[in-house]
């Protein structure tokens, strides 16, 4: 038999059993993310919970660079949550558009003299400003240094013992905050808790609560909202099993304060900051023996834009790819290693392989399908079935997990959105997926110089 | 190998599928939620209702007991109570309260304290409007506080704050305490909150057995202290003279002379803040924030000290404080360049 014969079989062979390692990943992790919907909702109807008016006092930091069109969406969404004790910090990272002087006029904001002890180092703060509204809002204007130097200047500034993150272009519900809060008021090892992402587009906003919901009219929307329903029931639960999540969106996530300092705060030589200062929290608590969680929170929902342009959607995912990379290998010492239990055995894994890997293994994987049957090892009849079951499951997969989580958190969807969501699971498996894998894959032979920047995103207006 | 793998993915193909149905048939059931849980509801009345009529039935009591033994209709039991409906012209939560109920509620409590914490834990939390006390009930919920559970101890407590007994809510402290529960400081402040009874006596007989409770207890206790601003000026000023507690307590019941106005502290803290008594900042900064609340002549001298401090707390805190007692334009005319621009933010000129 030819090399390229042993070969062929060989990739094939390997690529099945990645299928069905995947595959029982995947039901594994929906069978449990299923049953933690089915348990939380049933806690909350029988009053298993904390309710108060007080909990926490928490810090807001809303890192932004050129977000003029959603700047004030998003600050009137967290003016408007019901929750007492928390204030915001909008910290404009040198824009060159009018983030900081909309922001400015809109609220009527004054220039202050404020004196801020900077625990972590970040790029020159020029000025600061605040306004008399129902929630302190504090505005921090400072030289360019990225989004993580960013985040860093909004950590130094707040008052609170915990801060939580979020993007420009978020809109958090009402409850959000309350939701992301409760864990902590019950555990409180808990150092950080991250919510669930779901895309806003195609939704209508007022005052922070949807008042109409309909799956976005663009392909490039609707199969990023389906992906990310996806994601979220996929891993997360699973990895919350045995406090193995590797990554907290940085677009949501709610962080005790004395943690991120004394670990240094976020990296500013990374792209994938929210994921990297995730790893460099549980190496420091494990070293240093603390207990701690890094929780998930399925009921804490944030709301965010996806680039419905195809270049805004391949510089994120490029990003986002170089990010991962970036912060598995800054972290490769708690691969495998038995100091970090699971941790470094089943999250690192699942990461390096099913994440980081992926775009390789699956277009290696199905480019030797496609070999195989060239090379005769295949009949036609075996492949068409092979590659059947294989979109089919990915397809049902899919519609599954968006109809758990619209389930979940009861939204109505009309009996067109519905067909919608089958046919768009159909056909996401027949080129974009490989488009995105042609992206993550061509991200590691871009041009570096722009890994580090904020990446540039066309936004629109999100309230009605 | 491949036909097995085949078999393997379509058995999740059909998992999924499943799941989907699942989701589907539960969006359908969800739209008559509504009208399964009023028939619910009308059914509990109704066997009220014969109660009611016939109060010695041992028919209707049987019935009842039978329902609410289901989560689902104690869930509609409790809305009613929610609710307080009327039933033959009396309130339900009055009707309940009644002693021939005592019975029912009772043989609930034997029947939920073997069940599992959810359920045990909602039906602690039903018995906060039921407000009938009996040993068996006492059992029940001492059996939640013991729990594991931290929203079965919660619902516990709500249910004696809401009994309005003061000694129930005392028993149940040391009951916790000699367990060992965990049960965070905040949360006791919070729910002391919800006590019905008399705050005066439940203050008074918190601080009598004071160093019988947890430590994270007795923070909550001195937390509520200050919010009731109950005397307790001589009593914690003696204990923070001597100095014998962790820090804590200590650090609370500094915080506990922020609301409740006693002028021998303020000379007590005003030393200890010049001699740097306790060598450590967080001591510093609780009274410097306590003593917002003490303005004068040798406190704005102190506070002034404080601004040179090489910790930015102390100095945020100092200027803080100082803001709200004197004009800082008077103050600002200091050498120390730090002070200066501490004092200038809270001043908010540019």
């Amino acid at each position: 038999m030819s090399f390229l014969r042993r070969l062929t079989l060989w990739i094939n062979d390997f690529f099945l059993c990645y299928i069905i390692v995947y595959g029982s990943f995947l039901f594994a992790s929906a069978m449990i993310g299923a049953l933690i919907f089915y348990l939380t909702e049933r806690k909350k109807k029988y009053k298993n919970e904390i309710k108060r008016d007080y909990y926490i006092p928490v810090s807001i930091i809303v890192p932004a660079y050129n977000e003029e069109v959603t700047i004030v969406s998003t600050i009137d969404s967290l003016l408007n949550l019901d929750y007492k004790l928390y204030e915001i910090i909008v910290v404009d990272d040198g824009s060159k558009d009018k983030t900081l002087q909309t922001v400015i006029d809109h609220y009527h904001l004054k220039k202050i003299p404020k004196v801020v002890r900077k625990k972590i180092k970040t790029e020159n703060v020029k000025a600061y400003y605040e306004g008399n509204l129902k929630v302190k809002l504090t505005v921090v204007a400072k030289n360019n240094g990225g989004k993580a130097d960013a985040l860093n200047a909004g950590i130094n500034t707040s008052s609170f013992p915990y801060f939580l993150t979020i993007d420009a272009d978020s809109i958090l519900q009402k409850d959000s905050l309350t939701e992301l809060v409760k864990p902590i008021m019950e555990d409180s090892t808990i150092i950080v808790a991250g919510g669930v992402i779901k895309l806003s587009n195609g939704l209508t906003f007022k005052d922070g609560e949807i008042i109409d919901y309909h799956l976005p009219k663009k392909y490039l929307e609707m199969i990023q909202t389906l992906e990310y329903d996806r994601t979220f029931l996929a891993s997360r639960a699973v990895f919350d099993l045995f406090n193995g999540n590797l990554i907290v969106s940085g677009a949501f996530g709610l962080f005790k304060k004395q943690y991120a300092i004394e670990v240094g705060g976020y990296k500013t030589n990374t792209v994938g900051e929210d994921m990297e200062i995730i790893l460099r929290l549980h190496d420091y608590a494990i070293t240093t023996k603390i207990p701690y969680r890094i929780k998930y929170v399925p009921d804490a929902v944030c709301y965010t834009q996806a680039p419905s342009k195809l270049k805004d959607f391949k510089k994120q995912r490029k990003r986002w790819q170089n990010g991962l990379f970036q912060s598995l290998m800054s972290h490769k010492n708690m691969f495998f290693n038995p100091k970090y239990g699971l941790l470094g055995f089943v999250s690192f894994l699942y990461y390096w392989v099913y994440e980081l890997l992926a775009p390789l293994t699956e277009t290696v994987g199905l480019a030797f399908i496609f070999l195989s049957y060239f090379l005769e090892l295949m009949n036609l009849k075996f492949m068409i079935i092979y590659l059947a079951i294989y979109l089919l499951f990915c397809t049902i997969f899919t519609i599954a997990t968006f109809f758990n989580r619209t389930y979940t958190i009861s939204n109505k969807i009309t009996v067109k959105d519905f067909i919608r969501v089958v046919f768009y699971a159909m056909i996401e498996n027949i080129g974009f997926r490989q488009l995105v894998n042609w992206y993550r894959l061509s991200s590691f032979f871009g041009t570096h110089k722009n890994k580090m920047n904020w990446a540039k995103i066309t936004r629109t207006k999100m309230e009605e | 190998m491949v036909e097995n793998i085949v078999f393997i993915l379509g058995f999740f193909i059909l998992f999924y599928v499943f799941l989907l149905i699942y989701d589907i048939s539960s969006l359908y059931q969800r739209k008559k939620q509504s009208k399964i849980e009023k028939k619910r509801k009308e059914k509990l009345c109704k066997l009220i209702q014969e109660k009611e009529q016939n109060k010695e039935a041992k028919k209707s009591h049987k019935k009842l007991y039978n329902k609410l033994k289901h989560l689902s209709y104690l869930s509609s039991f409790c809305s009613l109570l929610e609710e307080n409906i009327t039933i033959e012209q009396k309130k339900l939560r009055d009707i309940v309260a009644q002693e021939v109920y005592t019975n029912l509620f009772v043989s609930l409590s034997n029947f939920y304290i073997k069940k599992d914490n959810l359920s045990s834990a909602y039906y602690a939390y039903v018995l906060r409007f039921i407000k009938i006390q009996s040993p068996e009930i006492n059992d029940f919920l001492y059996k939640c506080l013991s729990s594991k559970s931290v929203y079965s101890v919660e619902n516990a407590l709500l249910a004696f704050y809401s009994f309005g007994e003061v000694d129930s809510i005392i028993d149940a402290y040391l009951f916790m305490s000699r367990k060992n529960v965990e049960y965070g400081h905040k949360l006791v402040a919070d729910g002391l909150l919800n006590f019905n009874g008399s705050k005066e006596e439940l203050c008074s007989k918190l601080y009598e057995k004071f160093d019988r409770f947890l430590e994270s207890f007795q923070i909550g206790f001195l937390t509520y202290f200050r919010q009731c601003q109950y005397d307790l000026k001589k009593e914690l000023y003696d204990r923070i003279e001597q100095n014998q507690m962790t820090k804590e307590i200590t650090i609370e019941m500094i915080r506990y002379y922020s609301k409740v106005n006693y002028k021998k502290i303020a000379a007590l803290l005003l030393e200890r803040l010049e001699n740097n008594y306790y060598k450590d900042f967080e001591y510093d900064v609780v009274m410097i924030q306590t003593l917002a609340a003490y303005p004068g002549k040798e406190t704005i001298q102190v506070l002034k000290k404080c601004l040179s401090n090489t910790n930015y707390y102390v100095r945020y805190n100092a200027a803080k404080s100082l803001n709200g007692m004197t004009d800082l334009r008077k103050v600002i005319d200091l050498e120390d360049p730090f002070a200066k621009e501490m004092l200038a933010s809270f001043i908010g000129e540019v």
